[in-house]
C-alpha cells in the first residue's frame, strides 16, 4: 500500500464524503415527498400533514446520514411509504368518491386547478390497479425517482421496474 | 392531452410556499431542540462526573482523617527501610490551591437594538405583513421572550437605505423597499462593517376593476391623473394648475366613453392609496412637462401636485361608504348595479376570479401575474427586503415576511397590495431565503 493511498489528501476526503447541506436537501426533497403523497392519495387533502410527519421523523435522526444523501433519501421515502400504509389502514372502509374531488386551496392558480383535475382523473384510473403498481407510479412520477432508486426501495429489479412502468403507462393511456 | 411520461410528470405541482416555510421552521426548531438536548445530556454527564469526583475526594479525605497514613507518606507495605533511624517527620508541601478555571469572557450580545424591537424602514406599506410575520414567528418558533413586533417607519427609499447603513437618523435592522440598493449605498454599509442581505420578496400591484358583467376599462396613467388628481393643468392655459373640473371620462381622454368618473377605494393613507399615488398618479402627472419641471425647481410642490387626490366625492373612500362597504357582497353588488363604477384594489388574481371582476388595462397592459412579473404593467413594481444579518432572529424574520407575502393576511379586501414571486423565481430564491447570503454588487450596476 502506498503512502498516498493510505492518507488521501483532505480535498480527496472531502470529495468522497461531503457534509450534507440540509437546507438544500430539504428544498430538493420536500416537493418530491409532497408530490409522492399527492399521487398516492389522488387529492390534496392530508398531503401536507403526511409530508410534515415524514420530514419530522426523518429530521429527528438525520445525523446518522451526515455523509450519505442516497441513504438518507431512500430512508426518507421508506418513512413516507410506511406512513401512507398506516394512513390507508386507518382510512379503510372510509374512502369515498368525495376524496377524489379536489377542494381547491385558496391560492392556487388556473394551471394548478387543471393539474389537480388531471390528478383526480388519474386517481380514478389507478384506483383499480394493484397496490404495487400505484406505488410505482407515485414513486416514478410524483417523487421523480430513478428506476434504480425505485428498485432499491421496492426490492424489484431495475429492469422489472422499467417494464412494469412501461406497461402501466400504456394501460393508463388506453383508458384516458 | 396525450397521456405519456411527460404528462404524468406535469401533474406535479410546487408545494404551497407557506407550507414549505412552516415545515422548514418546525424542522429547524427540532434540530435546535435536539442540539440543546444533547448539550444538556453532555452537561449532565460532566456534572455527574464532578459530583462523583467530589464525593470520592471527600470519602478519601474522611478516610485519611479517620485512618491516618504513616507520616512519611508511604504505605506500610511499601515503606522503605529507614537508614536514618528516628528522624522527625517530613512535612510535604501542600499542593497549590489556586484555581485553574478561567472565567468566561463577559461578551455582549449583538444584534438587538436598545429597546429590543427590530426597526424596519419601508417605502412600501407592509405593516400588515410585518404583523402577520411576527405572529407567525411567535406561533412557530417558541421564542422566549416573544419576538416583539418591529416598529415600521415609512420613508423614501433613499432615506431607508441611509438608515439601514446607519448614516442617517435612527438605524434600522431591515428595509422593505421598491427598488434595489445602489452599490454606493451598499458601500456605506460595508464601511460600517454591516453585512447586508438582499431578497426579492414579491411585487406590489394594484388594479382598477369593474364588475365582470361589463367590459374592462381601458385607462392610462395620464387619464387617471386627470381623473383623480386634486389639481390638473388648465386646458386653456397648460402652464397653470386649476382645481380638477373633470367629471366624465371623455373629458380626460376623448377616446374614453362619456361616463361619470366614479372611483372608489380604500383610504388613501393605506397601502393601496400609497401605491396609487406612486405607481399611477406620479407617472401620470410627469407626462405634463410643466409639472415634471417642478421636480427640479420646486420638489415640494411637485410632490403636492402629483400626490394629492381630489376630495370632491369623485374618489369615494370605500371604508364606511354605504354603497361599497367592506362586505364583499355589498362591494360586488354595488359594482354590478353601477356599470360606470370602478374600484381600486390591491391586485390579487384570486379575488378578481372569485368576485368576477374585470381589471382595467393601463396604457394597454392588463394586469396579470406574468405582466406584473415582467414589469410591463404600470400598476406594479418589484419589492425587496434588505436585512442586517447581524440582528438576532433576522433569518427567521425574513422567512416569515417572505411567507406572509405569499399568503395575504386576512380578507383580500383588506389593504393588501403585495403578491409573491412566481414558482420559477421562488425556486431560485429559496436558498437565499434560508441562508441570507451577504449582498455584493458590482460598481457598474449603479443606476
Amino acid at each position: 500500500m502506498t503512502m498516498e493511498r493510505a492518507t488521501p489528501s483532505p480535498r480527496a476526503r472531502e470529495a468522497e464524503s461531503p457534509v450534507l447541506d440540509w437546507n438544500q436537501i430539504y428544498l430538493e426533497l420536500a416537493p418530491r415527498v409532497y408530490n409522492y403523497f399527492r399521487y398516492r392519495l389522488g387529492q390534496e387533502r392530508e398531503v401536507e400533514d403526511l409530508t410534515s410527519r415524514t420530514f419530522e421523523k426523518a429530521w429527528a435522526a438525520r445525523d446518522r446520514y451526515r455523509r450519505d444523501l442516497a441513504g438518507f433519501s431512500t430512508w426518507l421515502f421508506k418513512i413516507a411509504q410506511n406512513l401512507i400504509i398506516d394512513h390507508f389502514r386507518s382510512q379503510r372502509n372510509q374512502v369515498s368518491i368525495e376524496h377524489a374531488i379536489n377542494v381547491p386551496a385558496s391560492d392556487i392558480t388556473a394551471n394548478d386547478l387543471e393539474r389537480q383535475s388531471d390528478l383526480s382523473r388519474l386517481a380514478l384510473l389507478t384506483r383499480v390497479l394493484p397496490e404495487r403498481d400505484r406505488e410505482l407510479v407515485a414513486l416514478k412520477y410524483g417523487a421523480e425517482m430513478s428506476n434504480r432508486d425505485i428498485a432499491r426501495l421496492t426490492g424489484l429489479s431495475e429492469s422489472n421496474v422499467g417494464s412494469i412502468l412501461h406497461r402501466l403507462v400504456q394501460t393508463l393511456r388506453a383508458q384516458w | 392531452m396525450t397521456m405519456n411520461d411527460d404528462f404524468l410528470h406535469r401533474i406535479r405541482i410546487e408545494p404551497p410556499r407557506y407550507f414549505i416555510a412552516d415545515l422548514k421552521t418546525r424542522l429547524d426548531q427540532t434540530a435546535k431542540d435536539q442540539t440543546r438536548r444533547l448539550s444538556m445530556q453532555f452537561r449532565g454527564l460532566i456534572m455527574g462526573g464532578l459530583i462523583a469526583g467530589a464525593a470520592l475526594a471527600t470519602g478519601l479525605f474522611a478516610a485519611r482523617i479517620l485512618h491516618p497514613l504513616p507520616l512519611d507518606g508511604n504505605s506500610p507495605s511499601l515503606m522503605a527501610p529507614s537508614i536514618v533511624g528516628n528522624q522527625p517527620p517530613r512535612l510535604r508541601s501542600q499542593p497549590s490551591t489556586t484555581s485553574d478555571v478561567a472565567e468566561a469572557p463577559s461578551g455582549k450580545s449583538s444584534g438587538a437594538d436598545k429597546t429590543g424591537r427590530l426597526g424596519i424602514g419601508a417605502s412600501v406599506a407592509v405593516a400588515a405583513h410585518i404583523k402577520a410575520a411576527t405572529g407567525y414567528m411567535n406561533r412557530n418558533l417558541n421564542l422566549y421572550p416573544q419576538f416583539a413586533e418591529p416598529t415600521v417607519s415609512m420613508m423614501s427609499s433613499n432615506a431607508v437605505f441611509a438608515s439601514l447603513c446607519g448614516a442617517g437618523g435612527d438605524s434600522i435592522g431591515a428595509a422593505v423597499v421598491d427598488r434595489r440598493i445602489f452599490p454606493s449605498e451598499l458601500d456605506v454599509c460595508h464601511r460600517l462593517g454591516k453585512r447586508i442581505a438582499e431578497l426579492k420578496i414579491g411585487y406590489e400591484a394594484i388594479a382598477l376593476v369593474r364588475s365582470g358583467l361589463y367590459d374592462a376599462p381601458k385607462l392610462g396613467v395620464r387619464s387617471l391623473f386627470l381623473a383623480l388628481a386634486r389639481e390638473v393643468p388648465d386646458p386653456l392655459n397648460p402652464g397653470e394648475l386649476i382645481r380638477n373640473p373633470n367629471t366624465t371620462w371623455d373629458q380626460v381622454d376623448s377616446s374614453l366613453p362619456n361616463e361619470h368618473i366614479d372611483v372608489s377605494g380604500p383610504p388613501l393613507s393605506g397601502a393601496t392609496g400609497i401605491a396609487l399615488r406612486e405607481l399611477i398618479l406620479k407617472p401620470g402627472c410627469s407626462t405634463f412637462p410643466t409639472i415634471a419641471a417642478l421636480k427640479e425647481t420646486n420638489p415640494e410642490r411637485f410632490k403636492d401636485v402629483c400626490g394629492a387626490i381630489r376630495a370632491d366625492g369623485v374618489y369615494q373612500i370605500r371604508e364606511g361608504s354605504r354603497n361599497a362597504g367592506n362586505n364583499p357582497s355589498d362591494f360586488t353588488d354595488y359594482l354590478n348595479a353601477n356599470p360606470q363604477a370602478i374600484a381600486l384594489l390591491g391586485y390579487q388574481e384570486r379575488t378578481l376570479r372569485a368576485w368576477n371582476l374585470a381589471a382595467a388595462s393601463i396604457d394597454g397592459v392588463a394586469p396579470s401575474p406574468s405582466a406584473i412579473r415582467s414589469g410591463s404593467y404600470p400598476g406594479a413594481r418589484a419589492i425587496y427586503i434588505y436585512a442586517d444579518t447581524a440582528v438576532s432572529h433576522m433569518r427567521d424574520f425574513v422567512l416569515a415576511v417572505w411567507s406572509s407575502v405569499g399568503n395575504p393576511p386576512g380578507d383580500a379586501l383588506t389593504d393588501t397590495t403585495l403578491m409573491s414571486v412566481d414558482s420559477d423565481e421562488e425556486r431560485g430564491l429559496w436558498k437565499q431565503v434560508l441562508t441570507l447570503p451577504e449582498l455584493k454588487l458590482q460598481r457598474e450596476e449603479e443606476r
